[in-house]
């Protein structure tokens, strides 16, 4: 017989068969049906006078709160449906929480027959294991509906389909209509999730349904199709995105122009535009001159210029500098008040392990571990971006791990694995660690657990509770070594992310440091690649971003192949992506030629990426809308369209003085005597990092033209050069 | 409908959160109401911007009323000005005082009686308390968030923060929703919006152009000028209008060359090309710097002596001075930030004497009492006053007991707000505390309660829905909010 139709008999012949469980079948009803949740009594403090843990992940407070207290009011033994619980549940009298289930359901049954059975509770049945089938929905209509399955297996070997009692939300309630009998259907085109939960268990759903409507059905068919292989074979980044791009239906973007290419790989590996020599090598380098008929040839060609051009920038100065600035960014590197020493000291340290390609783990480990002076010993940056243990944990967390733990200081995250006891465990950790102007480990600190009111005992997030002996600075290592084991693969996925986001414009996971089941990657296979490939290559960040840039998917135009494809997350062309500020600072500075503004005792070259913190003052990189210094920064929509900003580009001494520069390279070339096409042209290839084309060119030599002397050619030319400055192409690497 | 439900706390030892089960019959009582009203979903957020037809504008705020309901008894207010006491003002030493508490209680601050008999205030509100039937103060405001960025988060919004969705400010949402075109910004801050701890940005999901405009200088100061709005020495109105026009070209060669981009397919009836990024902010701002209005409403100099004494010299008064010139010239939202009162120490000397010694007080609070006073008076006299909602609050209370350091810490269980103008019925206390400002004692009122009913006051639906980027629908007050009636 049937499974499902056997435990459907099961469990309707007769509940006394099997004594209903409070641990696994009256906690989960509790969950269905809202009682523990934050909003009602899963709150803190309860509501009503009624406490429950949040999703009943503590049963045996639970168990105590419903047959014990309000002196057992709340369960009648002799008239079970006397019982206060069942009363309010099915709101026979007032209940705050209106009806939560009707006396006919099954809930009500279930419940009944608990407390008919004793309202006992044991706690010698575990859930074990979860699964739901499909995993993934493919839908081809907004119309069709696919129904879930969830079944359970418990640890007395019973398993159920429990797609009933499990509590099925969808990610986004306007894109996915859930029934609570598992039906899904969706509302818009697109990937969208939905996460069931049965007890602490937490597992995502991903539904499907085709992107581009407004694309005829050949067409849709024929678009990612059209898209060919490179010569040698896919890397894994093409592979995953494809797989994608073909499950939607997108339609692909071509190949970005060797100058797209070139000014978008600069940009994003070393934070400046490209040289005017590079101008002119790359895209002949790109060109195939022996057969154009050949389009094998022709790719291959291209390949073999870019993956060159990566190696070449990836061996840079420029890029040692530029990631020492992510780095600066992510460890929240600050110079003022009391760091003014230290900050060069970090920032110095800091670049040694970008410049040396030191694998990460090792790095993390010694940011971890790190004590002493702060202005001799860089790796204790890590512990001047807190102020305490608490401050400490949450910032590991995510820094680290790519977590928000933050969510359970007061309760156990509601979405997520973590409880209280690991974030007061990991605060627990991190409590001997005493900072000033130099950071020491004492040999024991405390941090209290709000719940219990004791000291918190050190423990891993997610994972053990750490020994007596492993007090003061040997938790530190044992956070360290456990942090960084092949097992653990929260780093590696952080990591991964967030280079991705580096490169691509946006994570994988977003926001970047909020990592969990119910918010899947966009691409889960391939964050789960990257981070083992990561790993395997022995955490260096350089083949991780190699990987990446050499593949197709990084390469393609940002233009949507359709006009009314709005794909931001799925890579069926380039991301565009404003500069950001310090990266613009300097760009201007670069094309205008004006000398550098910040002292080098604070900045390498005065330029902006290269500031040893994130706060050295400019009111200027703060209009532009540079992060501060104590924030993550990671959100998917940050923008810097402000008035402000707007204001200063347009009245603001910083472009203004910089047009005016004696020194600069528009007076040079005007003293120069430089032709009006060529003033063009040079500045065109400064700023865009391309040529004009003949539209453009004659355009503005026109403009030029009409000047009667030299201050008004000056002034135009000022004009057009300020007008390039602002523009979108200038301020995007598109 | 009752607002309480059984106390069944005898045995657990846990404070009955009352305020929390209202919440309850609240929701209920909401979702009826929902029923009979038309719910308006308004545009929603592409990812390249907002896509709001023309004709929206009209349609909007009025929507409130259909055919079963009463009319609103007062027009709704046009504008706002929004004073926040940035880091929590202590209800205690303000709007709430408890002179018959225990000395830890009561304070270091003396009461006076207000022009209602058994309505008394802070002695260093003497202004307010002689104007109070233009305030109604609500003094049963309760919130769980006692942190400066997730109280403020909760006040500005009316939703507590979440990792998932950072909701708008109501001054953000407002002006979206009215999404007026006007050369002036729709909402200023004076003199800047740093607030609750500077994580909050107040346009949430909005698109920045929704985000408070920042004069970013304090008015106060004789060198008073918003950063950027003059063009420097050189740039005449020809030269920027070279300008505009060559960076609209430049763009636009840019779109063009991207519509023909190859085996790109072009939809021409929805789209005329791609560009992503194309800046709001950048076209607002040649509006502005052209405009002769929006200089004159920020030079102060304009004021005489005696009226800028009126508002006070110190940064309050002459923002709330700026304030009244911005709404004359009909900026609809102003946020004055009032930074200072985190009072965790000698609350003493800074809520009222300003400095130890002072002869005069010239504390936080006195120095509000007297720009709140002229504001009101000013804006009264104008007839300007029944238009004008103005709302006075801070992101929590403070503890009911002084510390040891003469401070009081962080408290949201209960805090007072105070509302006038725009409608609001004043003389009238909403809701109390109990007898030493723990928690409210009656009519417990949310901070979404009191976004839905600025909402209501601005002629906003609350129940109005918007979407995030990616479109999810986001009601501008919450589901379990409801406008608290007895203001108007």
């Amino acid at each position: 017989m049937n499974w499902l139709l056997l435990s459907l008999l099961l469990a309707t012949s007769d509940a006394a068969a099997r004594p209903v469980d409070f641990d696994t079948q009256i906690e989960p009803l509790l969950t269905r049906f809202g009682c523990n949740a934050g909003s009602c009594h899963g709150a803190a403090a309860g509501r009503g006078g009624f406490s429950l843990s949040l999703y009943g992940s503590v049963p045996e407070r639970d168990h105590e709160a419903i047959a014990q207290q309000l002196e057992g009011r709340r369960i009648n033994l002799s008239q079970p449906n006397e019982s206060l619980l069942f009363l309010k549940a099915t709101e026979s009298i007032p209940h705050g929480g209106g009806p939560r289930f009707d006396i006919d359901d099954d809930a009500a049954t279930l419940l009944l027959n608990w407390i008919r059975q004793g309202a006992d509770r044991s706690d010698d049945r575990q859930l074990q294991s979860l699964q739901i089938t499909p995993e993934t929905i493919h839908l081809e209509t907004l119309d069709e509906t696919v129904r879930i399955a969830v079944q359970v297996t418990f640890s007395d070997g019973e398993s159920r389909d429990v797609t009933a009692w499990s509590v099925l939300t969808p990610d986004d309630a306007a894109t996915l209509d859930v029934r609570p009998n598992g039906e899904v259907s969706a509302r818009r085109p697109g990937r969208h999730l939905l996460t069931a939960r049965y007890l602490d268990r937490l597992v995502p759903v991903e539904v499907l349904l085709p992107l581009a409507p407004f694309m005829s059905l050949a067409d849709q068919n024929a678009a990612p199709a059209a898209d060919v292989e490179w010569p040698e074979g896919d890397n894994v980044v093409d592979r995953e995105v494809r797989r994608r791009v073909r499950e939607l239906r997108l339609p692909n973007s071509p190949d970005a122009t060797p100058t797209t290419f070139l000014r978008r790989a600069t940009l994003r590996l070393t934070g400046r535009l490209p040289t005017l020599d590079s101008l002119d090598a790359f895209p002949q380098a790109c060109d195939v001159e022996v057969a154009s008929s050949e389009q094998k040839l022709a790719t291959q060609r291209i390949r073999e210029a870019r993956n060159k051009l990566v190696d070449e920038l990836l061996a840079s100065e420029a890029f040692e500098k530029f990631w020492t600035f992510q780095f600066v960014r992510l460890l929240r590197i600050r110079s003022q008040p009391q760091h003014e020493d230290s900050a060069r000291t970090v920032y110095e340290w800091l670049r040694k392990q970008i410049a040396a390609d030191r694998p990460l783990d090792q790095v993390a480990r010694e940011l971890i571990t790190a004590t002493g002076d702060t202005r001799q010993n860089g790796a204790t940056a890590f512990y001047l971006a807190a102020s305490d243990a608490r401050q400490q944990a949450e910032f590991a967390s995510e820094l680290f791990l790519g977590v928000r733990l933050r969510c359970a200081n007061c309760h156990d995250h509601p979405l997520d694995q973590w409880t209280q006891d690991d974030y007061h465990g990991l605060a627990a950790i991190f409590a001997p660690v005493r900072r000033g102007a130099s950071v020491t480990v004492a040999t024991s600190g405390t941090v209290i657990h709000p719940r219990t009111g004791e000291p918190a005992i050190p423990k891993l997030p997610g994972d053990r509770f750490l020994s007596l002996e492993e007090a003061g600075d040997a938790g530190l290592r044992v956070f360290a070594e456990w942090l960084t084991s092949r097992e653990n693969g929260w780093f590696d996925r952080a990591v991964a992310n967030r280079v991705w986001k580096l490169l691509m414009g946006r994570g994988l996971v977003e926001p970047v440091d909020d990592l969990r089941v119910s918010n899947a990657p966009t691409h889960p296979k391939l964050l789960d690649e990257l981070a083992g490939r990561f790993a395997a290559g022995g955490r260096r960040l350089r083949p991780l971003i190699r990987l990446i840039c050499q593949s197709r998917t990084f390469g393609r135009s940002s233009v949507p192949a359709h006009s009314d494809l709005h794909d931001e997350q799925f890579y069926s062309h380039a991301l565009a992506v404003e500069l950001e500020p310090e990266v613009l600072f300097d760009a201007v500075a670069d094309v205008t030629g004006t000398a550098p503004t910040f002292p080098p005792t604070v900045a390498a070259g005065g330029r902006a990426v290269n500031l040893v913190a994130r706060d050295v003052a400019s009111d200027t990189l703060d209009v532009l809308g540079r992060c501060p210094v104590d924030a993550e920064c990671s959100s998917a929509s940050e923008s810097t369209d402000t008035l402000p900003r707007a204001l200063l580009l347009i009245n603001g001494e910083f472009l203004n003085s910089q047009l005016a520069a004696p020194s600069g390279i528009l007076s040079n070339l005007l003293a120069a005597g430089t032709s009006d096409r060529e003033l063009v042209w040079q500045f065109y290839r400064r700023a865009l990092s391309r040529n004009p084309a003949s539209e453009e060119l004659d355009f503005w030599t026109n403009q030029l033209q009409r000047a009667d002397d030299e201050r008004q050619r000056r002034a135009i030319a000022e004009d057009f050069l300020w007008a390039l400055l602002t523009c979108r192409e200038f301020m995007t690497c598109r | 409908m009752s607002l309480t439900i059984p106390d069944m706390n005898a045995s657990s030892g846990l404070p009955a959160c009352p305020s929390l089960a209202a919440d309850f019959d609240l929701l209920t009582s909401n979702r009826r109401s929902l029923r009979r009203r038309d719910v308006l979903t308004i545009g929603s957020l592409t990812a390249l911007g907002i896509s709001l037809g023309p004709a929206f504008g009209c349609t909007m705020p009025v929507a409130a009323a259909s055919a079963d309901e009463p009319p609103p008894p007062h027009k709704p207010a046009k504008r706002c000005v929004l004073i926040w006491l940035d880091g929590g003002p202590s209800h205690l030493e303000t709007l709430d005082p408890k002179p018959d508490a225990s000395r830890e209680v009561r304070g270091p601050l003396d009461s006076i009686q207000t022009g209602i008999p058994g309505i008394s205030l802070s002695e260093c509100l003497p202004g307010i308390a002689t104007r109070l039937s233009r305030f109604a103060i609500i003094r049963s405001m309760t919130s769980p968030l006692g942190e400066h960025n997730f109280g403020t988060h909760y006040l500005l919004t009316g939703y507590r923060p979440t990792p998932v969705v950072e909701y708008p400010s109501f001054c953000s949402a407002a002006a979206f929703v009215r999404n007026a075109k006007s050369v002036l910004p729709s909402q200023i801050a004076v003199p800047d919006f740093r607030v609750g701890g500077g994580r909050f940005s107040g346009n949430g999901f909005l698109d920045t152009r929704f985000a408070p405009f920042s004069v970013g200088s304090d008015p106060a100061k004789p060198d008073f000028v918003v950063r950027n709005l003059t063009p420097p020495n050189g740039l005449d109105s020809v030269r920027l209008d070279r300008r505009r026009q060559f960076l609209n070209q430049l763009d636009e060669f840019r779109r063009r060359t991207d519509a023909v981009s190859p085996g790109r397919k072009t939809n021409v009836a929805t789209t005329t090309g791609y560009l992503p990024g194309s800046s709001d902010s950048v076209e607002q701002a040649w509006e502005l710097i052209s405009s002769p209005q929006f200089r004159t409403a920020l030079d102060l100099e304009q004021e005489s002596p005696e009226s800028r004494n009126r508002y006070g010299r110190r940064t309050v008064g002459q923002s709330c001075l700026l304030a009244r010139r911005l709404i004359e010239r009909g900026v609809p939202f102003i946020t004055v930030n009032h930074h200072g009162w985190d009072t965790h120490t000698d609350l003493y000397t800074r809520l009222k004497e300003g400095f130890t010694g002072a002869k005069t007080p010239v504390g936080l609070i006195p120095a509000l009492d007297q720009a709140v006073a002229a504001l009101t008076d000013d804006l009264s006299l104008r007839g300007l006053l029944d238009e004008t909602l103005i709302v006075i609050m801070g992101e929590f209370g403070r503890t009911p007991k002084l510390n040891t350091q003469g401070g009081r810490d962080h408290w949201p269980r209960v805090f007072s707000v105070a509302l006038a103008g725009g409608g609001i019925r004043g003389g009238q206390i909403i809701g109390a505390s109990d007898r030493n400002g723990e928690s409210p004692d009656e009519r417990p009122v949310t901070p979404g309660d009191l976004t839905a009913t600025i909402y209501s006051r601005l002629g906003i639906t609350p129940e109005t829905t918007i979407h995030t980027s990616d479109g999810r629908p986001v009601r501008l007050a919450p589901a379990d909010s409801s406008v608290i009636s007895e203001l108007t």
